[in-house]
């Protein structure tokens, strides 16, 4: 895939994560924003986006994950504008090191779902997926960033 | 891809290799979403340590000091008006003067393993607490296995209200954490009070999915509330001591939700005293409240 292919997805992505965070924080401060999900054995995103581990320093998740996702959409539009092979240095590493800190977020979140409360979200397992695919285009698309030295 | 604007590649003939290190970082990443998911579901097969003993009593619940309760009494007419009504939930008329000839009744339903009942209880007191005084409340929460587990809040069971204006009845159906699969039984409802249930907390007052709900709440015979007031998320990880603190000014997100259900609740108990006492039913969000409740059957 090319660069700008790479980039399409990746601000293609950020725009998804941006729209479901958006939702679940809608979903948490109005209680007339309907939940559309399974509220079964396994998959119930009430149980999960009501327990204490929806609440990180006093703040929903959600709020959170709005935040990482519209920082992501900043860095993926910035570097969209790059020129190929000239992305500069910091915005190569500031992509790597966000998309690690939410890579990081979303195993801890996933043994939380898995490990603490017994049941997954399956709004939030979207944007787990979200993630861990933006980390894959991160490193996929990482040598078309550089500009390799030469002779 | 021909005919389409592609951005140029770094010189070479090949495409760059991506370096080993960055296959590593997948590899890494990969394994810890594995071992993250095999250790989750680990933990969660292991059952968890038995209490050393079940105790066959429910510990003394904690009575409410008398400090936190001056927290509701002490609230600042500045913060009862910032709060104002915009942000409550409205009542549903429900078209009957109250049927008993003494003071007009605030019935209360609810239980303490829900939390949305647990919400509801901060907005009740601090309403009826411009009417009365109450006495004998305790600490409590919600369930810790429920949705908004374990939401601060306090029990009416066991406590007591008096007041000029007004009776309070209140019915703690069920307690706070399962016994043996099942929260225990606390109260039960007076015929008389069954009745109002039935007849108000369901259609055409409500939709059907949410007929008989709690927290249910009749005053004077004429507003209906059922269901949560407010997001019980807003006390997540607070104390009641804390919460509380927070009244007087009517300082946070909580605070605010709290206030504005209290004054919904104060209008309506105001459209049924007479608009008495004067000093309370006069404020200008009150005031202005008791103007806009409903006054049409659904």
């Amino acid at each position: 895939m090319s660069l700008r292919g790479y980039d399409r997805l990746r601000m293609t992505l950020t725009v998804a994560g941006l729209l479901i965070a958006g939702y679940l924080t809608l979903l948490h401060y109005d209680t007339d924003v309907p939940l559309v999900c399974s509220g079964g054995a396994f998959v119930n995103c009430e149980q999960v986006l009501t327990s204490a581990s929806a609440y990180l320093l006093g703040v929903p998740v959600a709020v959170w994950g709005l935040a990482w996702f519209a920082v992501a959409f900043v860095l993926a539009r910035l570097s969209s504008r790059a020129r190929a092979g000239g992305e500069p240095a910091w915005l190569r590493a500031a992509g790597f090191g966000w998309v690690l800190a939410g890579t990081a977020n979303v195993l801890w979140l996933v043994y939380q779902e898995l490990g603490v409360i017994g049941k997954i979200c399956a709004w939030c397992t979207a944007i787990h997926v979200v993630v861990l695919a933006l980390l894959v285009i991160q490193v996929m698309s990482d040598p078309l960033r550089v500009r390799p030295a030469h002779t | 891809m021909a005919g389409k604007p592609t951005e140029s590649r770094p010189p070479g003939n090949n495409a760059p290799e991506r370096p080993k290190r960055m296959n590593w970082l997948l590899v890494v990443v990969a394994l810890a979403v594995v071992a993250t998911i095999s250790f989750a579901l680990e933990r969660q097969r292991t059952p968890a340590p038995a209490p050393a003993a079940v105790p066959l009593v429910a510990a003394a619940p904690t009575p409410v000091p008398d400090a936190v309760m001056a927290d509701f009494t002490s609230i600042a007419p500045a913060a009862w008006e910032t709060a104002g009504t915009t942000h409550a939930t409205a009542p549903v008329f429900v078209g009957t003067a109250d049927a008993s000839t003494g003071k007009p009744v605030v019935l209360y339903i609810g239980s303490l393993y829900c939390p949305y009942c647990a919400a509801a209880r901060w907005s009740v007191i601090a309403a009826l607490s411009r009417f009365g005084t109450f006495s004998g409340l305790t600490y409590s929460a919600s369930s810790s296995e429920d949705v908004y587990p374990s939401t601060p809040t306090f029990s009416f069971y066991g406590g007591t209200y008096t007041s000029q204006y007004l009776e309070l009845q209140s019915v703690e159906l069920e307690g706070a954490e399962p016994i043996g699969g099942r929260y225990p039984t606390l109260e039960t409802p007076t015929p008389a009070q069954e009745a109002l249930i039935t007849k108000y907390d369901g259609p055409p007052y409500l939709d059907k999915a949410s007929a008989g709900g709690i927290p249910f709440m009749l005053i004077g015979g004429r507003y209906m509330w059922s269901g949560a007031p407010f997001n019980p998320g807003l006390l997540a990880g607070q104390t009641q001591a804390d919460l509380a603190a927070t009244l007087p000014t009517g300082s946070g997100a909580a605070a605010q939700a709290i206030l504005a259900n209290a004054n919904q609740i104060t209008a309506a108990i105001c459209a049924v005293t007479g608009h008495q006492p004067a000093a309370v039913c006069s404020s200008p969000a009150v005031a202005q409240a008791v103007k806009a409740l409903p006054n049409k059957v659904p």
